[in-house]
């Protein structure tokens, strides 16, 4: 070509030079410099630590009360996993996304360092321990003087057991200050409910696994309801499909949570009009004769007041409806009510809780389903009247000196209580907090507490459980236990020296192990014994059963009335607790910033939820601001669209909006809690989050509102597959796949081909799983902004589609996506590199450095789950502790993707290995399986036809999602399975 | 006539050139073996392991339970120093004199300050690939299959580059058989 000659390169001259270049780079690459790198041995070796050994400890999660039992994994002396316990009758060794963050808690950047004493500008400067506690002991000494001991408050979380006793022990010999314990969600209703019904003012364990029919008014038992990782599992329990049955779920609330997402029927009721509805179904109940309850005479007169019609009218629950419930609740039996949420934080809560305890009697659930035995010690916390009356006593000056403890009212409390102005009147505040939150940004003196992780303890979270706390490794800065703290003060103040002769908080721990729980529990053996076992199981559990309680005469007394609502709008104004933040705690964690809500998939952000309908009426699309305005202030949040909220309703999580709080909660959403009044519910006095209706407009501002997944339907697309019950009771025929015919002949595997079963109908959507996989993997936190460019690197993701010919947001599918691991994948074939391939025992495998990152792979991947990393993401230290150094942390241009835990996969062979023996069915468990409260993920050999995971594989449910492309996964999903059309 | 590859030929490829001489580390290469770094204390190997015959496990006591092989604590060095104080008499270290009671003086230095010793790696691992002593010292093979004759080194230098190519040689020639050898080459046995 005579171009060619003119100008340009020849071919062949320009491969000539790539030649020499390419050369050049396989001699620059060929031999990298090694780096100077020092070992450093120990001095002394501490007796439990092997290098490259994990040792597993028991202890017990404090990040809300439900106080699971956990297994905290150390490596080299750094705590780096926490997984549930499976001696505890709570979790059974599952954990929620909240308990598995703890780490990130302990090894939070923003920590608070050391003591903090605030100068004489008003800022907080770092001070030695010795003069922090010269301070307090200083402060302690003059009002002791002044004879003020009274006037010392002592606001504390939950905490039950020995630490809870010292704080009362010492405020007693101090003088008698006062011991308030605050948390957010006290379940006050509940108590004051039962007592009333049934004369004991406990809350009671419900025994939801042995339920058929579960009627739910409002209780969110999957995200933060008394227990949500224990009601997991037992939820699981009873309403996965099994031997052609399957329990069934009515949520009664405004708003569908994930709990109602997960239910079989939405009653889509008007916000806290819910007593009256269980009475309308009581009232069914009894007129036709349904059941023969001896005492239902005793509930006549009360019940005729509410036949279904009027019923109807109050709740916006059609007539039928009622009818039916009322027939299912004692027909499908075993059944439980159970109350929670939104229905019992209005005015009338305890009416309401009351209503639901006269159904529970009169389908005798009560001592069946309803276990007054395992009573939860969250009824033991102080009433809100007493938390309002305290801010009062601080606005009055009657405060000397506040001490405050794992908790943040300047956050949980509504402004309109004013405790912020409150706070300014006491002359000297403590915190003993970890971080610099609302709350311990008005203290004087900060003396920052170990975390759990740090520390000993004990947490009885409900009868029969005695959590101990045991501290994993040594602290990360300069913090100190507050029991120490309070103890060195003791020793050293006049007149209550004798009272505290323990030298630390362990010595004082053991001794009250001795004398209280060992007489108790154990008499028989000796202390020692009892003690090592106790800490290594994580503490005792015991079984306990149920006493009779009979209906009290004083229900019929119970007046019912509407909720009352402050507020001129037109929309009711629901605030929910955050499945990810809880009451707002959770929010300085990446982990769960980066975890996708379950139903908005949203992450990093608030939003508020508004009906279709509503908004088209308003003219918002998603991501408009929409203005929530309330007499007592004005919040903005970004709008989501959702079928699963009353059109009259709008609904904002609680949990974010933080003034302080560390980077990654700082002024990130908007806290509800802000707009909220003091209303409180009227006989027990509980706080009523429901008591406000609002106006709502638009902005005119639009952002996109940064979700996970962008869709909401999977459209035409068979993903996450259901059947009926009436379906699948029939026999499942005419769905099967016939099987392509291949070029390639099969691939050999040996021993091994790994596999999984993912139950779709167990799957509650609740996140742990992806939380476990972030823990175990290393996988990076890429923050906001990347996720709203699609580079959300999660390993597993929860998929969450909305049913399309639903009216509502029941029933809503979550399938877990990860990566197939199929026999014919499409990421194979189209590395250049040969980067990933498929080996010996059925697994994708991803080399790191092989990869060049040209993404093909994902580009052809079927299902979307490998993911890019676009930077070399950072942990700021200490964050980077937490690292797993089994897993290799990617950088910059590689792939990456699920692996099946691979590490563990060689872990457990080698253990084997060294027994001489295979590896067992369930020996392998990835971090997701393990996490899974509901036990929907099960992992094993596929080649093994005994396996758990064959035998679940060969399901007539099984199904490979998006099969007709022929990619042979490895995970077989099992259908959904719902109830049929009433 | 001046053609474009005549420039490129004489621009760009000593560009090129220098680029990569830029880039070449200043490093030796293969076998042509370095001398092993110099230490905080003149330790030698051939006086503990050669001379003495002290069972390399007795120090890197994790090498048969745990991936890695693990070094002595100072208190384990002191658990004999405490008794060998060592003769005061000059020994031939790598061809520099040195005084054996001196050096062992300094092991007590260190654990009467109560501070580790700060060895310097001799072994590199690299990157991207995980390692296990254990089924390696199971499977039965000895210490110098890798490491060399230690024990007649006074200073410890590395005799095999650990690299991948080394690694799957020794991987190909011990496999059993074919299942063994799918096994042992599958590249998740060390990347992950």
């Amino acid at each position: 070509m005579s171009d060619g000659k003119k100008g340009g390169i020849k071919r062949r001259d320009f491969l000539k030079i790539i030649g020499v270049a390419g050369g050049t780079a396989v001699v620059t690459g060929g031999c990298s410099p090694e780096p100077v790198e020092q070992i450093i041995p120990y001095v002394i070796p501490p007796d439990d630590i092997i290098p490259g050994i994990p040792k597993w400890y028991a202890s017990t999660c404090t990040e809300c009360p439900s106080g699971c039992g956990v297994l905290v994994k150390n490596r080299e002396g750094r705590a780096i996993k926490i997984e549930g316990n499976p001696l505890s009758p709570i979790n059974s060794g599952s954990l929620c996304a909240r308990g598995q963050a703890a780490l990130q808690g302990l090894y939070n950047p923003d920590r608070i360092r050391g003591p903090l004493s605030r100068n004489s500008s008003g800022k907080l400067q770092p001070i030695s321990w010795d003069n922090a506690e010269k301070a307090l002991l200083e402060k302690i000494q003059e009002i002791q003087k002044q004879g003020k001991g009274n006037k010392i408050v002592f606001l504390t979380n939950h905490i039950t057991g020995s630490f809870g006793n010292l704080i009362d022990k010492w405020l007693g010999a101090l003088g008698g200050g006062r011991h308030i314990v605050y948390e957010t969600f006290a379940h006050e209703p509940m108590k004051e409910a039962n007592r009333i019904a049934f004369g004991t003012d406990k809350i009671p364990t419900y025994h939801i696994e042995k339920t058929k029919y579960l009627l739910s008014f409002g209780a969110d038992f999957l995200e933060t309801w008394l227990s949500p990782t224990e009601y997991a599992k037992k939820f699981s329990h009873s309403h996965s499909y099994n031997n052609k049955a399957m329990g069934k779920l009515v949520q009664v609330e405004p708003r569908v949570s994930l709990t109602g997402a997960n239910a079989d029927e939405w009653v889509a009721i008007k916000p806290g009009t819910e007593a009256f509805l269980a009475l309308g179904i009581a009232n069914v109940i009894i007129s036709e004769g349904l059941v023969t309850n001896s005492e239902a005479g005793k509930l006549k007169g009360l019940l005729a007041n509410y036949p279904p019609d009027k019923v109807s009218s109050i709740t916006d629950v059609p007539e039928e409806t009622i009818k039916r419930i009322a027939k299912e609740f004692v027909e499908l039996g075993p059944s439980l009510a159970i109350g929670g949420g939104t229905a019992t934080t209005s005015s009338n809560a305890t009416q309401t809780l009351v209503a639901i305890n006269i159904l529970n009697y009169l389908a005798g659930n009560i001592g069946e389903t309803v276990n007054f035995g395992e009573s939860l010690t969250i009824s033991q916390v102080s009433s809100f009247k007493e938390v309002a009356s305290f801010v009062d006593s601080m606005s009055k000056g009657e405060v000397e000196l506040l001490l405050i403890y794992n908790v943040n009212p300047a956050f949980t409390l509504p402004e309109s209580l004013k405790f912020e102005e409150a706070i300014k009147k006491v002359p000297f505040v403590v915190s003993f907090s970890s971080f610099l939150d609302e709350t311990t940004e008005q203290a004087a003196l900060v003396l920052p507490d170990h975390t759990t992780i740090e520390r000993w303890g004990d947490l009885t979270p409900r009868e029969g459980v005695y959590g101990l706390i045991q501290p994993v490794m040594s602290p990360v800065f300069s913090t100190k236990a507050t029991g120490d703290v309070i103890l060195s003060i003791s020793n050293q103040v006049d007149g209550i020296k004798d009272q505290f002769t323990w030298k630390t908080f362990y010595d004082y721990l053991r001794d009250s192990w001795k004398n209280e729980f060992q007489p108790k529990l154990a008499p028989e053996k000796d202390f020692e014994t009892f003690w090592n076992e106790a800490v290594q199981g994580g503490g005792l559990f015991m079984q306990v059963e149920s006493p009779q309680v009979q209906l009290s005469d004083g229900v019929a007394a119970v007046q019912f009335t509407e909720p009352r609502f402050q507020g001129e709008g037109d929309m009711y104004f629901v605030s929910y607790p955050s499945s990810r933040y809880y009451d707002g705690r959770g929010a300085n964690k990446p982990w769960l910033q980066e975890l996708p809500d379950p139903i908005t998939t949203a992450v990093w952000d608030s939003w508020a939820e508004i009906h279709p309908n509503t908004a088209k009426k308003l003219g918002v699309k998603e991501g408009d601001f929409l203005s929530i305005e309330s007499p007592y202030g004005k919040i903005e949040a970004q709008a989501f669209i959702y079928k699963g909220i009353r059109p009259d309703t709008v609904a904002v999580p609680l949990g974010l909006g933080h003034r302080s709080y560390g980077r990654y909660a700082e002024k990130r959403g908007v806290n509800p809690i802000a707009i909220l009044p003091v209303a409180t519910d009227e006989i027990s006095g509980g706080f009523a989050w429901l008591s406000t209706k609002v106006k709502v407009s638009k902005t005119g501002k639009w952002e996109k509102l940064v979700k996970a997944q962008m869709s909401m339907s999977q459209g035409d697309r068979a993903i996450a597959q259901a059947v009926t019950l009436k379906e699948i009771q029939n026999g499942l025929h005419g769905e099967e796949h016939h099987e392509e015919p291949d070029i390639y002949p099969p691939h050999k595997h040996i021993k091994h081909r790994w596999g999984m079963s993912i139950d779709l109908s167990k799957c509650t959507g609740c996140g742990a799983c992806v939380t476990a996989c972030y823990a175990e993997n290393n996988v990076a936190i890429v923050g906001k902004e990347q996720v709203s460019r699609g580079r959300y690197m999660g390993w597993i993701r929860i998929d969450r589609f909305f049913e399309d010919d639903s009216e509502d947001g029941a029933g809503t599918r979550f399938l877990p996506m990860l990566c197939q691991h199929c026999d014919n994948a499409p990421c194979e074939p189209v590395c250049p590199v040969y980067a990933t391939y498929h080996n010996y025992e059925g697994l994708n495998v991803m080399v790191y450095n092989r990869c060049v990152g040209t993404r093909y792979c994902s580009n052809n991947c079927t299902y979307k789950v490998r993911k890019f990393n676009w930077f070399s993401y950072k942990w700021p230290e200490p964050l980077n502790w937490q690292l797993n150094p089994d897993v290799t942390v990617r950088s910059v241009g590689v792939m990456e993707k699920c692996t099946f835990c691979s590490q563990r996969i060689i872990f457990a062979k080698d253990n084997a290995k060294d027994e001489g023996r295979d590896v067992r069915d369930g020996e392998v468990t990835p971090a997701c399986a393990q996490a899974c409260p509901s036990k929907a993920i099960v992992f094993g050999n596929l080649m093994d036809p005994e396996s758990n995971v064959s035998r679940l594989s060969k399901n007539e449910r099984g199904y490979h999602v998006l099969q007709e492309i022929n990619t042979k996964p490895s995970i077989t999903y099992l259908k959904k399975v719902k109830w049929d059309k009433a | 006539m001046r053609r474009p590859i005549t420039i490129l030929s004489f621009v760009l490829l000593p560009i090129l050139i220098l680029l990569g001489l830029y880039f070449y580390p200043i490093y030796p290469t293969a076998e042509s073996s370095i001398k092993g770094p110099t230490q905080p204390i003149l330790f030698s190997h051939k006086i503990h392991a050669g001379d003495n015959q002290i069972a390399c496990q007795y120090c890197h006591s994790y090498v048969a339970i745990s991936p890695w092989a693990g070094i002595p604590s100072v208190q384990k060095c002191m658990g004999c120093h405490s008794q060998v104080a060592g003769r005061d008499v000059e020994y031939q270290y790598d061809g520099k004199k040195i005084n054996i009671k001196k050096e062992i003086q300094k092991v007590k230095e260190y654990w009467d300050k109560k501070t580790p010793i700060p060895w310097v790696k001799v072994h590199f691992l690299p990157q991207h690939a995980h390692f296990t002593h254990k089924r390696h010292i199971l499977r039965g093979f000895e210490c110098k299959t890798c490491h060399g004759a230690v024990e007649e080194m006074d200073v410890v230098q590395k005799v095999n580059r650990l690299e991948m190519g080394w690694c799957v040689g020794c991987h190909t020639k011990n496999a059993k058989d074919e299942e063994e050898l799918t096994r042992l080459k599958d590249c998740l046995t060390c990347h992950y």
